[in-house]
């Protein structure tokens, strides 16, 4: 994630989206280590979504 | 980084969440495809491979592909249907997989079934052979190439008695059960699988991105990335939409 914030950093301007899909069952701790990471990309709230079923493994 | 096509950068979105994300594997029903590192995705119809892994006390858990034999804990024994569990121990789909895979053990004694981990160390495989009350063995294949060609997607593997996979899925769902306990009565029945998987697959590289219309994670108002019309538009908690060229996207465990 921290590594991805500098490519925010770097690229948002020149037309780069990055996002986070958050995947946590405590989404309050979840908030807590975006905001400790200083994360100012989008952060989605996946967690039991559709799209967590069917693409968050690996 | 200079993107100005949207065709080219919307291929450049997908790419890159594959390869952040979500890994490429196919479903296994169609073609053999390849994965992000170009190695051979596995496939049904495919010998499935030996290997020879400790578990978290250092023992052995093995499968011989030449007689189609597995071993583990004292017993050498061949059987109709062999289920292969490749796991992380951090991986909540996983652990709801490894409690089924016990009550589809209790329903069918005549399975062999093994959990490989695929990622993790023995003190994270032994806590989750005990959490779960695990009644197979769990070897650990972490770090091996088999791990890296085996076990992308978390997949499990119903092996039929030829040695071949018969049923791959990747992912976890609990209406998955109802899929193995078919194939599993098929192969001790003697018959070919009626199913050889899930549906679900991974992303690959060539494929759309889905659009994601989720809660934004702080505060909870809807956000959208949207790739329906051919172009990536984001738009934001407050109603405005922006365009971009690419993205980069993940799933976060954190």
């Amino acid at each position: 994630m921290v590594h991805l914030q500098r490519f925010h950093e770097a690229y948002e301007r020149e037309g780069l989206f990055v996002y986070a899909i958050a995947v946590h069952e405590d989404r309050s701790e979840a908030i807590r280590l975006t905001n400790e990471m200083k994360i100012t990309y989008t952060v989605f709230d996946g967690t039991g979504s559709t799209l967590q079923k069917r693409y968050a493994y690996g | 980084m200079h993107v100005s096509s949207s065709g080219l950068a919307l291929a450049l979105a997908n790419i890159i969440l594959l390869f952040t994300c979500v890994g490429c594997a196919p479903d296994g029903s169609s073609a053999r495809r390849t994965t992000t590192r170009g190695d051979k995705a596995p496939a049904p119809g495919d010998a499935f491979p030996s290997f020879a892994f400790p578990d978290d006390g250092g023992n052995l858990v093995s499968w011989a592909t030449e007689d189609r034999a597995f071993e583990a804990v004292n017993e050498r024994t061949q059987t109709p249907a062999f289920v292969v569990h490749v796991f992380q121990p951090d991986c909540g789909a996983c652990r709801d997989e490894a409690a089924a895979l016990v009550s589809l053990l209790r329903e069918h004694p005549s399975l062999r079934v093994v959990g490989i981990a695929h990622r993790g160390d023995a003190a994270a495989v032994a806590a989750y052979e005990r959490d779960l009350d695990v009644s197979f063995p769990l070897a650990i294949a972490t770090g091996t190439d088999w791990a890296r060609t085996w076990g992308r997607g978390d997949p499990t593997y119903i092996v039929d008695r030829r040695g071949r996979i018969a049923y791959m899925q990747m992912g976890f769902e609990p209406a998955d059960a109802l899929l193995w306990r078919s194939v599993a009565s098929d192969l001790e029945a003697g018959r070919p699988a009626s199913v050889s998987g899930s549906g679900r697959r991974m992303l690959k590289v060539g494929d759309k991105l889905p659009s994601i219309d989720l809660p934004d994670l702080a505060d909870g108002r809807p956000l959208r990335l949207d790739s329906d019309s051919g172009r990536l538009v984001f738009r934001d908690t407050d109603g405005r939409e922006r365009p971009y060229s690419a993205s980069i996207g993940f799933f976060s465990r954190y």
